[in-house]
């Protein structure tokens, strides 16, 4: 704790005192570092993906650069944003950074929100797989704050494409959406949702929402079915204007 | 207990009704020399770190076998007190079982049952430094009726094995500047050897002697030379002052050779090699010193000027095999960069060396052991994709050798890893890295347990884990090989085949080793999982 006032402490200074040059350096430094380590879930520019953009981002827990240190070193438990490695001064650069895209207004997603919110409920019966603030069916991830933790262009390709985008487990190191294919000693098939897995045992959970308990040496085989998914690909049941406003309705949520 | 237990240990051997006779006026935890360097005649007992003085991690107790390991089941579970990663493995004498909790705690057990016998607390300060691990503990040592302990904050203490009292402690070395004691000690005649933590924290990494009766250094082993020592000049300017080598964890000994043999850890800053050109004496190596002295009688350098942060802190096991038409004394070592090594332990000569994972990073070894490195495999900005991963193919969770089988088990990680070079500036008691990686992880990495032919390092079974483990092995006299999972398996394998025989889900992940022993008959597996020790026997 007592680091962490410091290095606050050190930082408004840096902030208060660096000249601009100085400043539009440790920016650049800033924004190769953001290049090299973020890029891969916050997108080119910040702009999202598999994590959410960064522009006109409202922190919870920072109200100024150097508050963003901390989320960068120790990452957000419990999500996929891991911790870094980076020396203090490396830290400071790409958090000086990260809070100057935070501050350029974000642009607005295309699509029509309210319509996608139908389209949720409705046409694309999303509801009898999702949970949205409390409502509907908890086979896939909850999406109550889906918004918050995913870009509009990874969305949009989870829709499209729902095998190819498995959110990583949060729950140990594999994922808990992955698709496996079963047969059991007498001849059952079992397809579901690999929910949890060790040497020695499975448990899925199959499109009826039943969980499987399964022992790996009672088993005549078993297939893991990378890249598909239980949910069904979008590209065919919604028009392009449709899938927009889909994922305009999606972006819009933030949180219960 | 302890006349009950007397007995269990005097059906046993010879050697033991002797030594307990000697001791039996006093009470439990007496724990001579000799009795240590005679440990695979009392198997009965766990009397240090690896079970013997060559690291076998090998118990030839055979009540628990092929034919019955399906009808185990815990005999008792013991929560720890405070939450946190359990690396321990304890050690069990005289029907006691001494444990370490984290972060540098201490307790007694009724090894018959699990009943706490006494605790103790080692006290923190709150400016504690911890820089590249969690604030774990691997074990105690034992010697004569003391057990010692090393603690984060950089202290080895020397604990009353009957009451848990502090006899003394002592200073191991500033934990401001990063030292941290993970390590169970090494108690060998009279003294307890201990290495330090701290390689992520630009350390000068040593090997410490100190008298076990009042806790005075009596020698130091710098791994890194300083100015007019040989090898000094294998580090560029000034940069073997924070160079690291660190010695985290517990070497082995050969009471016949009189040689100590420790392990080192990667040169520092870890992933940014530019600042210290050169091999990095003697980093990454196995060191063979004299235990009277600290004198260096012989080094064997795994990974010269290393940039991968695969240190060399595995377990040297010391095996004596024919080698070539004639007997040789060799220690072997399943090292973290994914190569095997077979050396000469009375002169350092490299005899033998093959990958046993997959790796990326060399095409070979020369005959002299040196690895011929793939250009363009070090740390980059952008990132460069080497296997193994920075955790290495094996880490510091212990193999075990089989004199039955001949094999040498292993738990092997293999993962890749994107290797990052960044900025290295030296400041006191802070990170000291230079870069980091990105791990391959999910269904791309994958975990096993090998059987590796100890004099080859050929591969004669593997058996496949979920994920890639951080849990060691220990084969029995029973035919059997006993491992855990991150996934909170404990299991045991066919030491032959390696056929999964028997597994329990413990709940939590398991990041220890196993170890074994006997009362009043009875053979008993112990092995932590999450926040409890589970130990298993037969039904009564």
């Amino acid at each position: 704790m007592k680091r962490f006032t410091l290095l606050v402490v050190s930082f408004s200074i840096l902030a208060s005192t660096t000249p601009l040059r100085a400043q539009t350096e440790i920016l650049e430094r800033g924004r190769r570092l953001f290049d090299m380590q973020c890029v891969r879930c916050h997108g080119v520019g910040a702009t999202g993906g598999e994590g959410p953009t960064l522009l006109g981002r409202q922190f919870r827990t920072a109200t100024d650069a150097a508050g963003i240190i901390p989320i960068i070193t120790g990452g957000i438990p419990g999500t996929g944003m891991p911790g870094s490695w980076l020396s203090d001064t490396e830290a400071e650069a790409l958090a000086a950074y990260v809070w100057s895209v935070a501050r350029v207004e974000a642009e607005d997603v295309p699509g029509d929100a309210v319509r996608g919110r139908e389209l949720f409920g409705g046409k694309g019966a999303c509801a009898t797989c999702h949970i949205v603030r409390g409502e509907g069916v908890g086979l896939g991830p909850d999406l109550t704050s889906v918004g918050a933790r995913r870009g509009a262009s990874y969305l949009r390709e989870s829709i499209l494409a729902p095998g190819a985008k498995l959110p990583a487990g949060l729950r140990g190191p594999h994922s808990s959406f992955l698709i496996v294919s079963v047969t059991t000693g007498d001849g059952e098939q079992v397809e579901g949702m690999r929910v949890n897995e060790d040497a020695f045992a499975l448990n899925l959970r199959d499109a009826s929402g039943r969980y499987h308990s399964l022992r790996k040496r009672d088993l005549q085989s078993m297939e893991r079915r990378f890249g598909t998914s239980l949910m069904p690909d979008y590209s065919e049941l919604l028009t392009g204007e449709e899938l927009t406003d889909l994922v305009a309705y999606l972006v819009s949520l933030r949180g219960a | 207990m302890m006349i009950r237990n007397l007995d269990g240990i005097a059906r046993r051997t010879g050697f033991a009704i002797l030594v307990l006779l000697l001791g039996r006026s006093d009470l439990h935890g007496q724990v001579p020399f000799e009795r240590i360097v005679e440990a695979d005649r009392d198997p009965t007992t766990w009397l240090t770190y690896s079970g013997n003085y060559a690291s076998h991690r090998f118990s030839s107790l055979d009540q628990i076998d092929r034919s019955n390991i399906d009808r185990i089941e815990p005999s008792w579970v013991y929560q720890i007190r405070r939450s946190g990663l359990i690396e321990t493995t304890p050690l069990v004498v005289d029907g006691v079982m001494y444990l370490t909790e984290p972060a540098s705690n201490v307790t007694a057990l009724d090894a018959r049952t699990g009943r706490v016998l006494w605790h103790y607390v080692r006290p923190l300060p709150e400016d504690l430094v911890i820089i590249g691990f969690p604030q774990v503990n691997r074990g105690v040592a034992i010697l004569d009726d003391r057990v010692f302990v090393g603690t984060v904050d950089g202290y080895l203490v020397a604990l009353d094995a009957a009451s848990g009292a502090v006899r003394w402690e002592v200073e191991v070395a500033p934990n401001r500047l990063g030292h941290s004691l993970t390590l169970a000690p090494l108690a060998i005649d009279g003294k307890v050897i201990v290495g330090t933590s701290g390689g992520e924290a630009g350390i000068r990494g040593f090997v410490d002697a100190y008298d076990a009766e009042n806790g005075e250094r009596l020698w130091r082993f710098w791994t890194i030379p300083g100015p007019g020592e040989f090898g000094n000049d294998t580090w560029g300017g000034d940069s073997w002052k924070h160079g690291a080598g660190a010695t985290w964890l517990t070497g082995s000994y050969d009471p016949d050779l009189d040689l100590l043999y420790w392990a080192t850890g990667n040169p520092g800053p870890d992933w940014n090699g530019d600042v210290r050109p050169g091999d990095n004496l003697y980093t990454c190596s196995v060191v063979a010193l004299n235990p009277h002295t600290g004198e260096l009688e012989w080094y064997f350098q795994f990974t010269p000027h290393d940039t991968h942060d695969w240190d060399a802190n595995q377990i040297p096991v010391l095996v004596d095999a024919e080698w070539e038409g004639r007997d040789r004394k060799l220690l072997v070592m399943a090292n973290r960069n994914a190569f095997y090594y077979v050396l000469d332990r009375e002169t350092g000569e490299f005899l033998q060396g093959t990958p046993y994972a997959k790796q990326t990073w060399a095409y070979g070894l020369d005959e002299r052991g040196r690895p011929q490195v793939v250009p363009g495999t070090e740390p980059s900005e952008e990132g460069t994709l080497v296997w193994p991963s920075l955790q290495g193919t094996t880490n510091w969770f212990s193999p075990s050798y089989s004199p039955q089988t001949g094999a040498l088990y292993v738990a092997v990680r293999e993962m890749g890893s994107y290797y990052f070079k960044g900025e290295a500036e030296y400041e006191e008691g802070r990170p000291y890295l230079g870069g980091g990686e990105r791990r391959l992880d999910g269904d791309d990495a994958q975990g096993w347990i090998y059987a590796l032919d100890a004099l080859t390092g050929e591969r004669r079974w593997e058996f496949r884990l979920h994920s890639p483990p951080w849990s060691g092995v220990m084969a029995t006299a029973g035919g059997l090989v006993f491992g855990g999972s991150n996934e909170g398996n404990i299991f045991a394998l066919d030491a032959e085949s390696g056929e999964p025989l028997w597994s329990f889900h413990a709940g939590g992940a398991v990041r220890t080793n196993p170890m074994s022993y006997e009362i009043d008959g009875k053979q008993y597996v112990a092995m932590a999982a999450g926040y409890g020790l589970f130990v298993f026997g037969l039904p009564d």
